[in-house]
Formats: structure tokens, sequence, C-alpha cells
């Protein structure tokens, strides 16, 4: 079939003179507080989703309403290496445009919630003022380029961090449209080719995600990603990297046809050919994906219906040399390393546990407050980190005692005091925001951790540290299919939850019980969580325990992840 | 704005909106469409078969993954006896839920008040569809307390259902169609696969079922919408929003 009939999002790509549609006009309608369908889709884009509150829509109509339309912002942070300025500038646009908090992402970007559509030009344009963006964070390009936060080694981090910030200019979209209807910019005329170079006018078939991992460290689960970068170094040298491809979430409840993947290694290049390895991965997607079924356009697909040996002949043949075998490395997690840690550079840095990355003053812990009086006085950086917490980075000796004692002074210390199966646990926003979702999930986890939380004291298990995440949809934003235990909504109320994601972020777990009620999760799983303090050999980790003991079948392909395990 | 913050309570009621639910059904298989509809919906699911000529796949459909669904099937009172007997034999022998509703106002009553309304042209025929199929429908949803309405359409069907949604919301009422992307050679080899039962006058050449007043052979070269109320209309008004109507589902 040569005339495949290409997804609607193609169309509406196609005709909007590059990304601008009639966004511009939509802002300017103050009749309604939504813009048109096809300007929602460009919009993403730009960085902003169309929401409205789930939790109030039926009161809404009863009242003769509208439903309560806002935006959702997202904000590019590349590396999530972010000024105290920044912090504080999104903090003080939490008041100002959105609901009093802001989210920290699973991909170190910053999100402001409840935006209203008048607000929204002004908002975006203050968060440019801030020397951040927000084109590309969603949309059908690369979104937010994520680096490894964590300097223990700085120089390889610094010289890491730079290349993502290449990448991230590289692969951001060239079009004008972003200037001109955010900044005030001048319509700038200019002819077809040169407007986007590397996407052209139907940009890519769907999301693109780059990551660059430092071992021993996967806190930015390069396994789920589109394109990874692992950091190669020799005697504290930044030698290349091994670049990964091909990895990626999102699959849907029972079509076998979508399924999340764990990323190929390529092999290996030196560092200076990262952006143009980059460039090019970026175009083969550009080139093969898939434009006709969004569901399986994913670069993942790409790949996995042609083979990883093809994909290497097809990059080789357009980059003009060949990829070297990859080098060795090896990770040891994907979580973050909590508290004080000392940097190569002399310094310390402090990682703080933000609970599913919500920045919020609430229930009396003044969380929000805190971190905000830290910026205020702090002179090293806030860094965003892949698992939605915050790292107060480059604290010289000195300065520490002053931070601690805001962190004791906000209640921050106390509720870093957690079980280590909490401090690996990541959530999704879900409810009352996200349309797409099924069930709750942030609002959710917690409680839900409680009565985990209950269980692993009763078997012994608070100070071992178990991989647990939950998403609202199938979609995985919390990169769900590769934690060690995962709740995935299917209906309000109900999960699938899956179990055997690999400790470091490199398997999937397999579906081990389907649809299960939200108040019989936790009596599900502690027979499990029993057995495994009880049977768990030296240093096993959960995710494969159960797998030993037969618990649930490994998965060795993402496809797998539908097949039916009888649970024993 | 100030909207509401995140908390630890579960707010009900704040399942998909049609739209939403469009997008969560589009990429699913027509067999996950329907659990992912018992998942959310429960008992609020209801479904609606005119025991047409396209019928069996529907209840087949609904057999094999939702088959506590209660089916109800609006008698007019004006349809080809062979669909009755086609709807009987999946009453005794499909072990569906189906529930025969019939409308407030018998037919030969309404003849004898309004005349032949089918024959009355559009407001005639607008009526017709009020009295015979909305109302008998309405009051089904009501009886069984329901609010998602599961439906055969299918998009290919005629050029007025190209654009529909999987989900549509219609006052109270939510309208989702599991196989409304199925192309005719998918319903004809689903067909073929579970060797479904076919409605006897498709043989003698029919290519749309409806009221036997309504319903005729096709001419030559004509298409099977132009079979319905003579070209006129295809919508038999079921599946039309008729706005202004205040029983309008």
């Amino acid at each position: 079939m040569s005339d495949v009939k290409l997804s609607k999002n193609e169309s509406i790509k196609t005709t909007s003179n590059y990304l601008r549609g009639t966004i511009a006009e939509g802002l300017a309608d103050d009749s309604t507080g939504s813009v048109s369908k096809d300007d929602e889709q460009l919009l993403k884009f730009h960085g902003t989703y169309q929401q409205d509150d789930r939790d109030i829509r039926i009161e809404r109509k009863r009242a003769g309403l509208e439903k309560a339309f806002s935006f959702m912002i997202r904000v590019r942070v590349p590396g999530g290496v972010s000024t105290t300025a920044q912090w504080l500038e999104m903090d003080r646009m939490a008041s100002d445009f959105g609901n009093e908090n802001f989210k920290l992402t699973t991909r170190q970007a910053y999100q402001l919630h409840g935006v209203i559509k008048k607000d929204l030009k002004q908002t975006i344009k203050e968060i440019n003022e801030t020397a951040m963006d927000t084109i590309a964070a969603c949309g059908d390009v690369n979104r937010n380029v994520m680096c490894n936060p964590n300097p223990a080694l700085s120089s390889i981090h610094e010289e890491t961090l730079k290349v993502a910030q290449a990448i991230s200019d590289h692969l951001t979209p060239a079009t004008g449209a972003y200037h001109e209807i955010w900044l005030d910019g001048e319509k700038v005329e200019s002819s077809e080719e040169d407007v986007e170079p590397i996407y052209g006018k139907t940009y890519l078939p769907r999301k693109f995600k780059i990551c660059m991992a430092i071992p021993p460290s996967n806190d930015v689960d390069i396994y789920s990603q589109c394109l990874g970068f692992i950091a190669i170094e020799e005697n504290g040298e930044l030698l290349g990297f091994n670049v990964t491809v091909g990895g990626g979430m999102g699959m849907h409840h029972g079509q076998e046809k979508t399924f999340p993947r764990i990323a190929d290694v390529l092999g290996f290049i030196p560092v200076e050919k990262a952006v143009e390895v980059a460039e090019e991965v970026v175009k083969i997607q550009r080139d093969f994906g898939d434009r006709s079924e969004r569901k399986h356009a994913r670069m993942k697909y790409t790949i996995d219906d042609r083979g990883i040996e093809w994909f290497k002949t097809e990059i080789e043949g357009r980059l003009g040399y060949e990829i070297a075998e990859a080098r060795p490395f090896e990770f040891t997690g994907n979580g973050d390393t909590y508290g004080w840690v000392e940097t190569e550079d002399g310094k310390s840095q402090l990682t703080v546990y933000i609970e599913n990355g919500r920045v919020i003053d609430k229930d009396g812990y003044l969380l929000r407050s805190g971190l905000r009086e830290i910026a205020k006085v702090h002179k090293g950086d806030m860094r965003l980190s892949s698992n939605q917490n915050i790292i107060i980075a480059g604290v010289a000796s000195d300065e520490k005692a002053a931070i601690d004692d805001l962190i004791e002074k906000y209640g921050i210390a106390a509720h870093q005091n957690r079980s280590a199966a909490r401090l690996n646990s990541m959530a999704c926003v879900a409810l009352p925001t996200c349309g797409l979702s099924l069930a709750e999930s942030e609002r959710y986890l917690p409680s839900l951790m409680d009565e985990i939380e209950e269980i692993l004291d009763q078997v012994g298990l608070t100070q071992d540290a178990i991989t647990i995440r939950m998403t609202g949809c199938p979609n995985g934003c919390a990169r769900p299919y590769i934690a060690e235990i995962a709740f995935v909504g299917r209906a309000p109320g109900k999960y699938n939850i899956h179990l055997g994601g690999g400790f470091v972020g490199n398997r999937i777990g397999g579906i081990w019980q389907r649809s299960v009620k939200s108040d019989e999760i936790a009596g599900l799983l502690r027979p499990v969580l029993s057995r495994y303090a009880t049977e768990r050999e030296e240093g096993e980790r959960f995710g494969d325990f159960v797998i030993r003991a037969g618990i649930i079948h490994e998965v060795t392909h993402g496809s797998e992840v539908h097949k039916e395990h009888a649970p024993a | 704005m100030k909207t509401s913050q995140p908390s630890a309570g579960i707010v009900l009621n704040n399942g998909p909106s049609a739209e939403e639910l469009s997008v969560i059904l589009a990429p699913l298989k027509t067999s996950e469409r329907l659990l992912q509809l018992k998942e959310i919906f429960g008992s609020r699911l209801i479904a609606s078969s005119s025991f047409g000529l396209q019928a069996s796949a529907m209840l087949h459909l609904i057999k094999e993954h939702a088959p506590d669904i209660p089916v109800i099937f609006v008698d007019t009172g004006y349809c080809f006896p062979e669909t009755y007997q086609f709807a009987q034999s999946f009453i005794e022998d499909w072990g569906l839920d189906i529930r025969v509703i019939n409308p407030a106002v018998s037919a030969a009553r309404q003849e004898a008040l309004y005349g032949k309304l089918w024959e009355q042209g559009k407001e005639g025929n607008k009526k017709y569809a009020l009295l015979n199929k909305v109302e008998p429908m309405n009051r089904a949803l009501s009886e069984v307390g329901a609010d998602v309405w599961l439906s055969g359409l299918r998009r290919s069907q005629s050029s007025t259902r190209a654009e529909r949604a999987f989900a549509e919301q219609q006052k109270a009422t939510m309208k989702v169609y599991p196989i409304l992307d199925w192309a005719d050679a998918q319903l004809a080899s689903y067909f073929y696969e579970h060797d479904l039962p076919r409605h006897p006058l498709e043989k003698e050449g029919y290519l749309t079922m409806g009221d036997w007043h309504s319903t005729r052979k096709p001419k030559a070269g004509e298409s099977a919408e132009e079979t319905r109320f003579d070209g006129m209309k295809y919508e038999c008004g079921l599946h039309e929003d008729s706005g202004q109507i205040d029983y309008q589902i």
C-alpha cells in the first residue's frame, strides 16, 4: 500500500505554516477559555496543553458554564540545571498565573498548572525573560534533553551537560512562530527550506526524547528514551558516549501492537560527534517513522520493525563513517542519592525528596516556602532530577549550615525520613487536569505508599530501595514499565499491577494482576513483599527476585508485556 | 487561577468526557474497547440493536466481551416479519440480556390519529422517529439506569457518519461506537470468521434494513444509503441529535 492515509495530526502540521495555525487569533478571542481543536494540537509544540479541571466538570455543566479550561505550561530546562533566580521566578509565576504550586517533571522540566487563556501569553513571555523557554517542551519534536544532574564527577558532568545543551539548541525548532506569537517578535519572511532545516514542515511523526547518562547512575532512565548517550570516561576524562536508540514507554491496554521497549546500545562515538549523530538519528526517525498511525509512530517501532542492524547501516550511511563498538559501562540504579554529598570540586550538594515533584505548601508542610527561602540565600544552582526531586548544588562548606537551618525550619528535614521505597517512587499528574488519565495517580500514590510502608515495616524492608511508580493511564509519563512495581491506571479506582522491572531501569515488568481495585492492592502485594524479605539472596533486587521466584515471567522484549501471567 | 489543588481525596464523577473517551478508545482493538468501557462504566452501560443486516457482529462482540450489558431492541411495530424472526433467534439462543421496548403509542393508534407519518415528509418522519424510536429508547435508558449507550454505528455505513467520533455526549447520555472504524471488509471477515447468522432478507438483495415502509431493495447503481427513506435521508432518527426536542436523549 503506497497511499497510506496520514494521521490527522500530519495535516494539522502541514497546514499550520510552521506551527502558527490560528493560535494568535485564538488567544485574542475572549469569548471562550479554550482554543480550537487544531490549535490545541499545535500549542503542544509551544509547550502548553489545554486542560480542564475534571473534578468540577459536572457542577460547571449544571451551572450552564463551559468547562473550567486552563493551560499547563512546561518549561524546558536542559539537563535540569536551573539558577536560583529561575527557581524564584517559577515560584512567583505559580502564584501570579498558576494555582499556587508547580511541578518538577520526570524530564527535568518545570510545569505550571491552571494558567487561564488570558494569562497564557504573558506567562510564556515572562518565562522567556528568565532565559528559559517552552518551545518543544511538548509536541512532535525533540523534547527537553535530560542529563544526569548529579555532579559527583563534576568535570565529566560539566562536559556532558554542555553536549546536552548543544544537542538541545541544535534540535530546537527554528520556526519564527514562537517568537511571533509569544514574544511579539517580528514576522520574518524566509524561504521554505530555511525554516526548519532538520524537521521540515511536518516535524517528527511523534514526540522524541533524548537523554545523557553518567554511569553508574541511570537516573535519566536511558533505556526508556528514543536516543541516549552514556558518558564513557577514563581517568577523569570524557572519551565519548555509547549511543542508545529505540527505547520508549507508552502503550495501550490490551493492544499488543503497542508496547514499551528497552533501548538498544548502538555503539560508541567520540564527544565531538554527538550533535551530528543526534541530528541524523532524528532525521532517520523523520524519514522512516510511521506517519499513518500515531500509536505506532514512536522511534521504538521504527527500529523494532526493521531491526537494530538496519538502523546501524542507515545511520552509518548518512554519517559517512562507522560507529565503533560500545565501551563497557555499568549502571547501579536509577534512583537519586538523598542528603548531602561532597562533589569533586570540593563543594557539596543536597538532594531533597519532593513527593511526586509537587512543590507546594500543603497540610502544614511548607515545602514551597522553604525552598523559596533557600533559593534566596543559596549561591549555587538548583538542579531538577529525573526523579522529580531537587538538588541544591554547588554549596560551599561554609554555606551548608544556613541551608541546613532552613531545611530544618520548614520541616523539610522531617519529610526526608521516609522509607527507601517511597524515596524511589514516582507518579504522574493524572487527575484532575490530565485529559488522558483513567485513574488517579499523584493524588493517590501517597496514601497507597502509606499502606505499602506499613507492610514494609512489618516485614523489615523499610530501608530497602524498591522502585515503585504509578501512572493514571498506560502512556507512561512516570516511566512505570521499568519500575520494579508499577501501577498503571485502568479505570477510576482500578490499576494493572506490573512486577519485575529492573532496578537499574533495564528491564520491563510484566502485568502481574489486571484491574485491581485500589483498596485491594496492598493486600495483594503483602505476601510477595513478605516472601522477598525472607527468601531473597544476598543483594538480590525485588525485580529480580519476583522473576526468580516465579511470581512473574521475565519480559525479554517489550511486546511480551501483554502476555498472560497466571499468578503463583 | 485557583483551581482545585492536589489533595489526598479521590473525587468521583471525574471520569473521561466523550472527547477524552474517543482518544482512549481509538487506538484499542475492538475487544479491548469493550473491556475498557466495562472497566470504566460498569453497570452504566447499555446497548441497542436494530437486528438489521449487520447486527450480528456487535451482538457477538457483546456476547464475547461484555455479556452482562442489557441490549435494547426498539420494536417500532413496523419491522419486517423477518426482522422479528431474526431477533427472536437471538433472544432465544444467545443468552444475552435482550430487552424489547415498544413505543408508548401503538402503531395502530398512531395511524388512526396521525395517518401514515412516514408519508408526511420531513416533519412526519421526524415525529415518527420520536414516537417510535427516541421515546422508547429514552425510556429504556432511564428504566435500566444507564447513561452510556453502545451502538454498532460505523463510519463507512454512510456519508452522514463519516465524521463521527468514538464517543459523543448527547444531553445526559454518552453514546459510544465500538466498531465505528470497521471497514466493510473487516465486518465481512468478522461475519465469516465467527460464522455469524445473517438477516434473512440479506440474500434477497437488501443493502440496508429498517422499518418496512422506509426500506427497499436497491435499483441498478444505487448506494445503500439511497435505499432508505427513498434517499431522502439515511439516519433512522435514533442516532441523530434532533436538538430542540425536550425528550431527545
